[in-house]
């Protein structure tokens, strides 16, 4: 590995640090009181181990047999991450050179899961969850084909690598010496009915194929795709077919069909047109004349696509979370190029004034659906970009330039007339493959001309700024430039038609009210006060519109130019007229709309128990441990334990007479108990009564505990097939601690992701010379560290965590104390070790070890606690967020406490239904290595500014690539691939921003709704009417008919022992229990949105077919439920 | 009723519908007495001048469902079951439930609550009845009753005859209700024809204009051969099976599809077609699930608000959907039994049941086996889920009680005629070309099409409007 001593010393570190955690959780563990003797993460430094590990759960024979050391190798003959790699391993596994399999079928999946686990570097749990298996089928002519079968958790392996995953199958199949697939005109047809079912009634994708190249693609697939049935809908044609085993729509076949092969065969296309001949690939040949059908299908799409506006990020609108900005609208969020500190990979910053002025729905770390380029983003801050410009209620229009500017005067906001800069960089337009658009004439830009003409770097006034044009020929400064294109031609002719009337004081100009241009002025976003009825221009404003326009001294050729104007762009014609070299400040401008608010909170499972131990049904209502203690035992599945020191069944891992380990026993009904599994299939546990009452007091003075929690929640019942539990100590533990506990044994907390390059030691409140003993020594220009204020450079696997104070949820700095303490109990009572945290404080939490996982993977990432920032975001290197095979889109991560984890951890635990392994640390990697990450990152610039070429590539609508930036992909394999990388945009402070979204504030949905109308009429760039229409389309409409629809043919549940019922049995009652049967859907759940929908149409006047559709909807449920039946449940009207 | 009185009655409903009484109503009102309380008064009155009898229809009535309505609509509708499959020669000696001894003969009347099929492919039933006990019963892969089992529907009532083993029933027979063999087929003693219209879709942008005229031109015996006029002749009846118009709001994206932004204004359109057809003739119409009124079955009556322009022609009967009719008797001659169902369950059973799913046969060709099948298990929607419906403890209303001479249905869009014992089940068709959604759902509809009864002979002809044939 490629590293700095500096990052050697500190992987170093790390790596004893784990070291010796391990060793002493082993220790620990030893005592047999967890499932296993030792820590059941395996820990593992680079992705060949990672791959092995994971495999390793399906085939446990496959560890250390060798596949390690040939990825190595295979590594060395092709190169990282080449699919070569995995086709090749894939085959010898599948072959069997490394290990025995019970048949050859079960050597073919391995083997696929091997090359895919390797595609997927190891993290995710697709290669494990993602395919259910191959099938071996018959051809028409009686020869054998594959058919390799997908589940839902395929989605998380990406679209290319699930791609490269039907390849790996073809390869295994080609070489195992097997047929190619024959597909059937019907299974050909059914392919296209499924895909777009799904797309339209399911859920739509990315991609839609048309039906000629899905019938293309499933004509000349060499392997069939499969899947399990994931909806409870089925193809609306195609049905009963032969081969295909399910009517109902699979989702993993969608998924292959739309966002995997079809877009990502481009990709696909690119490699093996390369390789594939050498391995025989041929069979794939078909891409290349799929790509020239896809072509002509997508030129139909492009011929729009230039910047036309992309409605895309509505169509899932819900109420309460606001539309910022609808597509292309001026005074939406204008495109700004760069990357923040914190951000990039996805992430992109707005000004925390914009966030504060739009009520304070967004918030650091919440996310927004982009028109483009394209998904969504987690929002960070970055205050060096622009603010909003906005008009208060007495007329003045302001530039809102800091936080605190946005804090005094947001009452006093009337209009939003431009939300100001959306910051995005360069790597996202090159990942999305989107054209650059105009960029809106900055700061930074300016700068790059004024550097090319040799012209001072920085202009003082206006005065200044003209001068240096004039002089130098250079656009005048972005600060005098305003938004002419809001205007229309005959807005503009007033404006013209004002201004010579203006009167002078002190160099203000001074105009009349009320007068039609006043808009115009409010318009072009240029700042002035109001006061009674005079419009009043600063100074600098004054100056720079007059030199623009010259109104006085050319009135009559202005008046002329507009006449004889034949485009209605009134920039163009500024320009013209000014005779000053100017550049379109507006630039382009992207709709977006809030989407999930951001999240820091500890995990709570359903029922939020502190233990997983079951309390069957003495654990009442609350499955806590106090009721069962009142029933005096639990009756529930329990494992044979027998101990041998005294001669008796036990209920736990160690005996609580003498402390012995006892014996885990099998019961064969004709060998009975035994310690070995006989070939009868013994069976490993049963129902048991367990004498808590008896027990329990036991516990607590083994814990040395008098008191113990008032409440302590166990599970109803263990969820895996061997009814392995916890011990019931972790549970009284957790409770004392105020900890709950997940599905593996560990506790959890989840945070939204954002990233972060370089950091300040005052922003997440981290002392000097705390930093110094981590290995922080120098701020980026290499200074010697010694003020809060310099900027330092992240090492790789450090991690800042949300401690929030707005946030209604418990801090992580808090919680993962609680776990520390936790811990070091557990360790010192129930294991009889010695301590291993010992916090004096909650910040010695800093400098200690966590692993960061990320949901519905398999793999988490060690990393280290530095620090903790006000916000709701963890923030790490984009590095560590791609570990996790994650971008910052605005998704959440969580991070374990690692102690907790190696101590708490097993596999025992988890359920053996499909996707249990989600989301769990099956394997751990403690050294992160660059280019055995997601490939996402390395699209990400690291440049500290781009050239001048970049913006003049956006004016032409150039694709990213054709601009060279420095990206993460060309410092790959260098000692520069973990330090010295830049940014382009600073920003104060990451917590001087809004730390908690209104959203999560507002107690009920009809708050959040009022607010998402308010700042629908507030921004000018958002039409209320039309998110009224969408809110009601999108969200009320499809709920309340939803509702109504499943009303009469709805489930029921008992209310004693919530057993669900497809229809009410004669008896009327609950056929297990005799227990009072409930409606599923309530009449409440069809009636209560019956009243917003009405009064949002009527104040927005939305248009009348809608209105039609509400009125008619509301005769429905009148006609099922009775007139006025909504007035049970709703409180008065929503919108006045 | 004297002038002054008939006036009274007209302000007040005038009132009612919160209209503003000026003089310049009251003068109208003055001038045109009786076009105004022909407003007012019932739609029922035409039925007395043509031979229509309602027989059933359905009358709304409005509460707040709980619970046990769901509970009292099942037990309810077990009744009505039970009572006709006690007729069953087999099923004399009834055993409950709860009474069922291991190793007796038994035979017992259940409700379906769980159906599935074994690893041996046995199937296997979960019935329960009302003592409120359920028990297993399996017929056996072998079993002479085997395919008849496998087509059975969840939430049906029927009869099984058996062995009793351990809290199980191995049948030996499985029996449906059923409708029995028909002794002789009911003919009318003079020739006179019955026209089945369905999902007419008015207001529609793709509504088929031109062709519908024309059939409007044939009724009035102003279009056709000279045999196809001289049936026009005779045509004593008008049947729209539901779906009168496009209405709106019905399926996403449909907005673009309609012509107006108003259900009312589809009606009117609806009205002034049929305004066509000579007033002697009376139209009977039913609402679908693109009508203005509440989806779950039984559907009222389309409201008079929206269709008060179809309540405004003298010879239009509104009925509730389903509803049972009486038409065409005299002193000689009892009339015909007409079953009138728009048809929303239709597309569950063509999907679920096993015989009807595999006949091979596209969605819309299989209406005919649908409407054979649910005459067969006497009931318009078994299954739960089949389509919605309103819970009532009193009746369920979808059990077919009668046994009807024709039982005539649309939803399909593509017209299907077939007899069962005697039974006459007509399809409608459609008034619109079939659109890319219903080709995808393997949907093909065949549109302007129109069945024509014989009452006299008891022939289906069907009538092709598509084309211009003189």
């Amino acid at each position: 590995m490629t590293s700095s001593k500096k990052i050697t010393e500190y992987f170093d570190r790390l790596h004893k640090q784990v070291a010796a955690a391990n060793e002493q959780a082993n220790k620990a563990r030893a005592s047999g009181i967890d499932p296993n003797k030792e820590v059941e993460i395996r820990l593992a430094a680079n992705m060949a181990e990672r791959v092995e590990g994971l495999i390793s759960v399906a085939a446990p024979q496959i560890l250390d047999a060798g596949v390690k050391e040939r990825i190595m190798e295979l590594e060395k003959e092709f190169d990282v991450l080449d699919w070569r790699v995995a086709l090749k391993i894939a085959e010898e596994v599948a072959q069997e050179k490394f290990c025995k399999f019970k048949d050859k079928k079960e050597a073919i999946e391995i083997g696929i899961r091997t090359g895919f686990a390797y595609v997927t570097v190891g993290v995710v749990s697709s290669p494990l969850d993602g395919i259910v298996g191959i099938d071996i089928k018959k051809r028409l002519d009686g020869k054998e084909y594959f058919c390799v079968n997908f589940a839902g958790p395929i989605r998380n392996a990406g679209g290319t690598a699930a791609a490269v995953c039907v390849i790996i199958t073809d390869y295994v199949r080609k070489v195992m010496g097997y047929e190619r697939y024959d597909a059937q005109p019907d299974e050909i047809k059914r392919a296209h009915t499924e895909v777009s079912d799904y797309h339209e009634r399911i859920s739509p994708r990315q991609y839609f194929p048309t039906e000629g190249e899905l019938h293309f693609l499933v004509q000349n697939l060499p392997v069939e795709i499969g899947a399990d049935p994931s909806e409870t809908r089925e193809v609306s044609n195609y049905k009963d077919l032969p081969r295909v085993p399910t009517n109902f729509i699979r989702s993993g076949f969608c998924l292959m069909m739309t966002d995997c092969i079809p877009l990502k065969a481009p990709k696909l296309w690119k490699q093996l047109s390369k390789w594939g001949k050498d391995f025989g690939l041929d069979s794939w040949n078909f891409l290349e004349e799929y790509l020239k059908l896809q072509k002509k299908a997508k030129a139909k799409d492009e011929e729009q696509l230039g910047i036309s506006p992309d409605y895309t990020y509505l169509k899932d609108l819900v109420a309460g979370r606001p539309v910022l900005g609808l597509p292309l609208s001026s005074g939406a969020f204008r495109v700004r190029y760069g990357r923040c500190r914190t951000t990039g990979l996805s992430a992109q910053a707005l000004h925390p004034a914009s966030m504060y002025v739009l009520n304070e729905f967004i918030a650091s770390g919440t996310q927004l659906k982009l028109e483009r380029p394209g998904k969504a983003a987690t929002i960070g801050s970055c205050s060096t970009i622009e603010g909003p410009i906005v008009k208060l209620r007495d007329g003045s229009v302001m530039y809102l330039q800091s936080l605190e500017m946005a804090q005094s005067l947001s009452p006093e906001v009337q209009e939003i007339l431009y939300l100001g800069d959306i910051l995005c960089n360069y790597g996202d337009y090159v990942n999305r493959a989107h054209p650059l658009v105009p960029a809106g004439y900055c700061e930074e830009w300016w700068a790059l001309e004024q550097e090319k003409a040799g012209a001072p770097p920085l202009v003082e006034n206006v005065t200044q700024a003209l001068e240096v044009s004039h002089k130098y020929g250079t656009p005048l400064h972005p600060k005098y430039c305003y938004h002419w294109n809001a205007l229309t031609l005959d807005q503009f002719k007033q404006l013209v038609e004002w201004l010579p009337t203006a009167s002078f004081v002190e160099e203000q100009a001074i105009l009349s009210l009320p007068h039609p241009a006043k808009r115009a002025l409010e318009l072009i976003g240029i700042p002035h006060r109001v006061i009674k009825d005079k419009v009043i221009l600063e100074e600098e404003h004054t100056k720079s519109l007059l030199s623009t326009l010259d109104v006085k001294e050319k009135h009559a050729e202005i008046m002329d130019a507009i006449e004889k104007s034949k485009t209605p762009d009134v920039f163009t014609l500024v320009k013209l007229i000014s005779g000053l070299n100017l550049r379109d400040k507006s630039g382009t401008f992207v709709g977006s709309r809030m989407g999930r608010p951001e999240k820091a909170k500890m995990r709570k499972m359903t029922g939020s128990p502190h233990v997983l131990f079951p309390v069957g049904e003495q654990g009442g209502r609350m499955r806590s441990f106090q009721s069962a203690l009142t029933a005096g035992n639990i009756v529930a599945d329990f494992p044979y334990y027998y101990c041998e020191k005294c001669q008796d069944r036990n209920f736990l891992p160690v005996c609580l007479e003498c402390g012995d380990i006892t014996v885990k026993q099998y019961h064969c009904q004709e060998c009975g108990y035994i310690t070995e599994p006989c070939d009868h299939t013994p069976s490993q546990s049963t129902k048991q009564t367990f004498p808590l009452n008896d027990l329990f007091p036991k516990i607590l003075k083994s814990l040395s505990l008098v008191h113990y929690p008032d409440l302590i929640k166990g599970v109803r019942g263990t969820m895996n097939d061997t009814h392995t539990f916890e011990h019931i100590a972790k549970g009284v533990l957790r409770a004392k601690h105020d900890i709950f506990v997940n599905k593996d044994g560990t506790t959890r907390y989840d945070a939204t992701q954002l990233p972060l390059t370089h950091f300040t030691p005052q922003e997440i409140g981290t002392s000097v010379e705390i930093l110094a003993t981590l290995g922080y020594t120098e701020d980026i220009e290499g200074k010697p560290l010694t003020s809060q204020e310099q900027v330092v450079e992240i090492f790789p696997q450090d991690i800042i965590l949300p401690d929030c104070a707005e946030s209604p949820d418990v801090g992580s700095k808090e919680v993962l104390t609680r776990v520390a303490n936790f811990v070091d109990d557990e360790l010192l009572h129930l294991y009889k070790q010695k301590r291993f945290y010992n916090l004096k404080s909650e910040d010695g939490l800093v400098g200690e070890l966590v692993i960061f996982l990320a949901p519905h993977t398999s793999a988490g990432i060690l990393g280290r606690i530095i620090g903790f920032s006000n916000t709701q975001s963890i923030m790490a290197h984009p590095y560590m967020h791609s570990a996790t095979r994650r971008d910052c889109d605005g998704d959440e991560n969580c991070v374990i406490l690692l102690m907790d984890a190696f101590l708490n951890f097993s596999k025992g635990y988890l359920s053996s239904r499909r996707g249990a392994t989600m989301d769990t640390p099956l394997v751990l990697t403690t050294l992160l290595i660059p280019s055995e990450v997601d490939d996402m990152v390395f699209d990400m610039d690291i440049s500290w500014k781009y050239p001048l070429e970049f913006y003049e590539a956006t004016m032409e609508l150039k694709m990213p690539w054709e601009v060279e930036i420095p990206q993460i992909k060309s410092v790959l394999f260098k000692e520069e691939q973990y330090e010295g990388h830049g940014f382009t945009h600073h920003t104060d402070n990451i917590n001087h921003t809004v730390r908690c979204s209104a959203y999560k504030l507002l107690p009920t949905m009809k708050d959040k709704l009022q607010g998402q109308m308010d700042l629908a009429d507030k921004i000018r760039a958002v039409n209320a009417t039309q998110v009224a229409t969408l809110v009601i389309d999108k969200h009320f409409m499809r709920d309340a008919k939803g509702n109504l629809r499943q009303f009469s043919t709805q489930e029921f549940r008992c209310v004693s022992c919530n057993k669900k019922f497809r229809r009410p049995p004669l008896k009327g009652a609950c056929t297990s229990c005799g227990g009072k049967l409930l409606f599923t859907v309530a009449q409440g759940s069809v009636v209560k949105y019956v009243e917003p929908m009405t009064s949002l149409a009527t104040k927005y006047e939305v248009n009348e077919y809608l209105q039609e559709t509400i009125r008619l909807l509301h005769r429905r449920i009148e006609g099922v439920f009775g007139k006025d039946a909504e007035k049970q449940t709703s409180l008065g009207a929503w919108f006045g | 009723m004297n002038e002054t009185l008939k006036k009274k009655k007209i302000i007040e409903s005038l009132m009612d519908k919160n209209t503003l009484v000026t003089k310049q109503i009251l003068d109208d009102v003055e001038k045109n007495i009786d076009k105004y309380y022909e407003e007012i008064t019932p739609a029922s009155a035409p039925s007395q001048k043509h031979n229509v009898e309602v027989v059933f229809s359905y009358q709304d009535f409005n509460k707040k469902r709980v619970v046990q309505d769901f509970v009292g609509h099942m037990t309810v509708r077990f009744k009505q079951m039970e009572a006709l499959l006690r007729s069953r020669q087999e099923l004399q000696q009834l055993t409950s439930i709860s009474r069922v001894t291991p190793g007796s003969s038994v035979s017992i009347i259940g409700l379906i609550m769980d159906k599935y099929i074994t690893k041996n492919e046995h199937i296997s039933l979960v019935m329960e009845d009302r003592s409120g006990k359920s028990i297993k019963v399996i017929i056996t892969k072998n079993s002479a009753n085997y395919t008849l089992a496998k087509d059975l529907s969840l939430d049906q009532v029927i009869g099984i005859v058996g062995r009793a083993g351990d809290n199980v029933i191995f049948a030996s027979a499985v029996l449906l209700p059923d409708i029995p063999m028909q002794q002789q087929v009911k003919q009318s003693p003079d020739e006179t024809y019955a026209v089945v219209l369905s999902d007419t879709e008015m207001g529609a942008k793709e509504f088929m204009h031109d062709e519908f005229q024309r059939f409007l031109a044939w009724i009035q015996g102003k279009w056709g051969s000279e045999e196809q006029r001289r049936i026009a002749s005779k045509v004593g009846y008008v049947f729209l099976v539901g779906d009168v118009v496009a209405g709106i709001g019905i399926y996403p994206g449909q907005e673009s599809e309609v012509a107006y932004s108003s259900v009312k204004q589809m009606y009117d359109e609806a009205a002034l077609a049929l305004a066509s057809i000579p007033s002697h003739i009376p139209i009977i119409i039913c609402a679908g699930n693109h009508d203005s009124v509440r989806l779950s079955e039984p559907q009222p009556c389309l409201d008079k608000e929206h269709a008060a322009a179809l309540y405004n022609l003298p010879n239009v009967i509104m009925v509730s959907n389903p509803s049972w009719l009486n038409i065409h008797a005299s002193e000689e001659f009892s009339g015909f039994s007409i079953l009138l169902y728009h048809g929303m369950s239709y597309p569950y059973y063509a999907d679920t049941v096993n015989s009807i799913r595999q006949s091979g046969r596209q969605a819309s060709d299989k209406t005919e086996l649908v409407m054979e099948y649910l005459l067969k298990c006497r009931h318009l929607a078994p299954a739960h889920t089949s389509a919605m419906y309103i819970p009532d403890p009193q009746r369920d209303e979808l059990v077919i009680e009668r046994i009807p001479d024709y039982f005539l249905s649309g939803h399909i869009h593509k017209s299907r005629v077939k007899t069962y014992r005697g039974v006459n089940m007509v399809v409608g068709s459609c008034w619109q070309p079939s659109t890319q959604f219903q080709q995808k759902m393997g949907h093909v509809p065949d549109p302007c099409v129109v069945p024509v009864l014989g009452l006299h002979d008891r022939k289906v002809t069907l009538f092709d409007f598509k084309h211009d044939q003189q």
